[in-house]
């Protein structure tokens, strides 16, 4: 049964390792572009996100009209996590009143990134607990690996 | 001697066991890995429970007695060869905003279990066979 092996369980805990990692890469994005009001495609930086999805399709979309079992035979446990997209957050950019400013409109607000510091630092220490919680899930597997090794000796 | 062991329900039951541990470790891999997935539900390995019900001699259930081979299954003896571990997925909790039911504190002590079992299974089948390993090397 190779494809349960403990050898997938750690290719399953490296893409949980490769999203956290993507997302704390778009997180430093933000926050070093905090305060940037020009980008290539005009206009202020904008959030950007990361869309996680399971990589086997197991998530659970709710319909209103499917009666839900509270639990559900499978055949495969998955096989860890995907970054569907890196999404730029739709919100409104934050406008203050600058009338020096290069980048003010007609009536002297600058558009700034709708990055919120807090937020991203809060993500920040989830993202990196996230990561070091997969790094606890593979140093698990790799010592499963190591005893089964020692079957017999 | 050997083909006495390597049947033996003791053998075949670390055998299923492990591969249950190796399965359930890659669940709770999965799992965690899935902690920040929007709509994702936690799933479990059972095994232990299927397994134990086999190895009952006198199950105190109700069993059904066949006067036809056609007839149903009513809880009738599984041989402990056929069982197989079973994941399910728990889609009836609900402990964040974003459907994810994933508690990451439950999942680390699952994985450490998961862990300490593989690790005393091996132990046991380790000792088994070293008795056996004496016996071929004639030391007392």
């Amino acid at each position: 049964m190779y494809t349960n092996s403990i050898f997938t369980s750690i290719d399953a805990s490296a893409s949980g390792l490769t999203a956290q990692r993507l997302r704390m890469d778009l997180i430093a994005g933000n926050i070093a572009n905090v305060d940037t009001t020009r980008t290539p495609e005009g206009g202020p930086f904008k959030r950007q996100l990361a869309v996680f999805a399971s990589k086997t399709d197991l998530t659970m979309r709710k319909f209103p009209f499917m009666p839900m079992k509270i639990k559900t035979e499978m055949q495969h446990p998955g096989d860890g996590v995907k970054v569907l997209e890196v999404m730029k957050d739709p919100s409104a950019p934050r406008l203050r009143y600058e009338p020096g400013h290069p980048d003010a409109n007609n009536e002297g607000y600058v558009a700034y990134p709708n990055v919120d510091v807090v937020k991203e630092m809060v993500d920040m220490i989830s993202a990196s607990r996230a990561y070091e919680a997969n790094i606890t899930s593979i140093n698990s597997a790799k010592n499963m690996a190591l005893k089964a090794m020692s079957i017999g000796k | 001697m050997l083909n006495q062991f390597f049947s033996s329900v003791q053998y075949i039951a670390t055998r299923k066991a492990l591969d249950a541990a190796a399965l359930r470790q890659k669940t709770i891999s999965n799992n965690i890995a899935n902690v920040d997935t929007p709509h994702y539900k936690r799933s479990e390995v059972n095994f232990e429970d299927a397994f134990k019900q086999a190895l009952e001699k006198n199950p105190r259930r109700l069993v059904g007695f066949k006067t036809d081979h056609q007839h149903f299954d009513i809880n009738s003896h599984t041989d402990i060869n056929s069982v197989q571990p079973t994941i399910w997925r728990q889609n009836d909790t609900f402990s964040r905003a974003d459907d994810n039911n994933v508690d990451i504190d439950v999942e680390m002590a699952e994985l450490a279990k998961n862990q300490l079992m593989f690790n005393a299974l091996i132990e046991g089948l380790n000792r088994k066979m070293s008795e056996y390993k004496k016996v071929i090397k004639g030391q007392g």
